[in-house]
């Protein structure tokens, strides 16, 4: 469970995020709206303990986010990034960068379906398979958290579709998913929760609001 | 050609050189730093300067010249780092500051030692055949250690650099790693100067990483090309120098860039 208490965060005396509250359960689906520049890659940096904030601002499992070491249960799936210049790398090598465990790894890969795309250059893969790459990494550790940055950006219907399906199998199987967006999309039918950080509410579950 | 001693230690140093240099080369591109190369070259060529200005009034400085100038460049490093996370969006500041830094101390020292060295013009267009038998044994010890390191490290390494930011999810040190890769590229290119100088270290540094980034379809594989394509670039570049007269260093990246020039035929992406 993460439980944030009026979190505020300044960059250079500006404020990015101005007293958050939010509680996200375990085995929660959650979608963090907002426009862009809205602050919501920064409250992700604070929940993986990037920008630091004050002790009590973020709850993570009952602790406090500076006492809270166990990071590695948090998996982060980054935006798609297009770069023109970039080093060849296959998803298996890593995989084995990130585990030893290679039952793990065939264990994830067969998960994920991704047995025709694992040996394959990343460069050289579409938006989708690159999702699901990204999505293998971060299950290859035992998370309780999966945490999505603009999933959606870039990906065609079906594709969206195909990982949203995932990410909704993922989550019946046990996993906490919080998505950022700037839009909603097809996503809103598998969430429970949706906040809106401009807002600083929930527009969607707001049992507790 | 190899009864001259001099030829020898030639050899042996870019042969050793040529196997850390394309995975130094890997993380420098991985981190996208390869300007910093450039700039521990001056930071190096100001360490020279150092350690000339010091054997002016102690002539035992002499003796310890290579490994003056390697704690210089990495204490240069380190600096450039610590630039690096306080200009967080601006990081080319932090070369921009070390660059001026290290042409001034550079001509300062140089001002107050006696007479013109020769070194300073070894440090900038590189003299693999000025390599003396004391500094080989110096430069295969350290190879030898950055190798070991690199063997028991390389996964943390590689995956430092392919997500700095985000290690910690990994359960990774990022402070440690930061600081680490940083010494790991100064020490790889205070002994790739002795070769081929600092203007074009980051040539034989980062060329042989992009042919072999066209040729390959993972990251094990760009290693594997690299190393080949780095030792065939050294090997041949000091025999083909020594037949024809012309500087090593001009040779070993001329080769390197004809090379480059015939991998982007193979590129396929």
């Amino acid at each position: 469970m993460i439980r944030i208490n009026d979190l505020t965060f300044k960059y250079k005396e500006e404020i990015i995020l101005n007293k958050l509250n939010l509680e996200i359960n375990n085995g929660d689906f959650i979608a963090i709206i907002g426009a862009n520049g809205s602050g919501k890659s920064t409250l992700l940096k604070c929940l993986m303990g990037i920008n630091k904030v004050d002790h009590h601002q973020i709850e993570i499992d009952n602790e406090c986010i500076t006492c809270f070491k166990n990071y590695q249960a948090i998996g982060y799936v980054p935006q798609l990034k297009t770069k023109s210049l970039e080093l060849a790398i296959s998803g298996r090598e890593y995989f084995n960068l990130i585990t030893k465990s290679q039952i793990k790894i065939n264990q994830v890969i067969i998960q994920l379906e991704i047995q025709d795309i694992v040996d394959k250059n990343i460069n050289n893969l579409s938006g989708g398979q690159i999702q699901r790459i990204n999505i293998a990494k971060a299950l290859l550790n035992d998370i309780k958290y999966l945490v999505l940055d603009e999933p959606n950006t870039g990906l065609d219907v079906q594709t969206r579709l195909r990982l949203f399906k995932l990410l909704n199998k993922l989550n019946i199987q046990g996993l906490t998913i919080i998505i950022v967006s700037h839009h909603l999309g097809e996503i809103k039918e598998y969430t429970n929760k949706i906040f809106n950080i401009e807002q600083n509410k929930l527009v969607v579950g707001d049992e507790d609001a | 050609m190899l009864s001259y001693d001099f030829m020898q230690n030639a050899f042996i140093v870019a042969i050793a050189l040529g196997i850390i240099l394309p995975f130094v080369g890997i993380i420098v591109m991985l981190r996208r730093m390869t300007f910093i190369a450039d700039s521990l070259g001056h930071i190096n060529m100001s360490g020279i300067a150092f350690a000339i200005f010091l054997t002016t009034y102690f002539s035992i400085a002499a003796r310890f010249t290579i490994l003056i100038t390697i704690v210089w460049t990495i204490l240069g490093a380190i600096l450039i780092e610590y630039l690096r996370g306080k200009y967080q969006e601006y990081k080319e500041i932090s070369i921009m500051i070390v660059y001026s830094l290290s042409i001034t101390l550079t001509m300062i020292f140089l001002n107050l030692s006696l007479g013109y060295n020769a070194s300073l013009f070894n440090v900038l267009f590189g003299n693999i055949n000025a390599i003396s038998n004391s500094q080989v044994n110096i430069i295969l010890i350290l190879i030898i250690v950055l190798i070991i390191y690199l063997i028991l490290n390389y996964k943390k390494l590689i995956l430092f650099s392919l997500e700095e930011e985000y290690v910690k999810l990994y359960g990774l040190n990022n402070n440690m790693l930061k600081y680490s890769t940083t010494i790991l590229i100064a020490i790889t290119i205070s002994i790739a100067i002795k070769v081929i100088g600092v203007l074009l270290v980051s040539s034989l540094l980062i060329i042989p990483i992009l042919t072999a980034n066209n040729l390959a379809n993972n990251l094990k594989e760009t290693y594997i090309y690299a190393l080949i394509i780095t030792e065939f670039d050294l090997i041949f570049g000091i025999i083909i120098a020594y037949y024809i007269n012309i500087s090593t260093s001009a040779i070993i990246v001329l080769l390197s860039l004809v090379l480059y020039l015939i991998s982007t035929k193979f590129k396929e992406k």
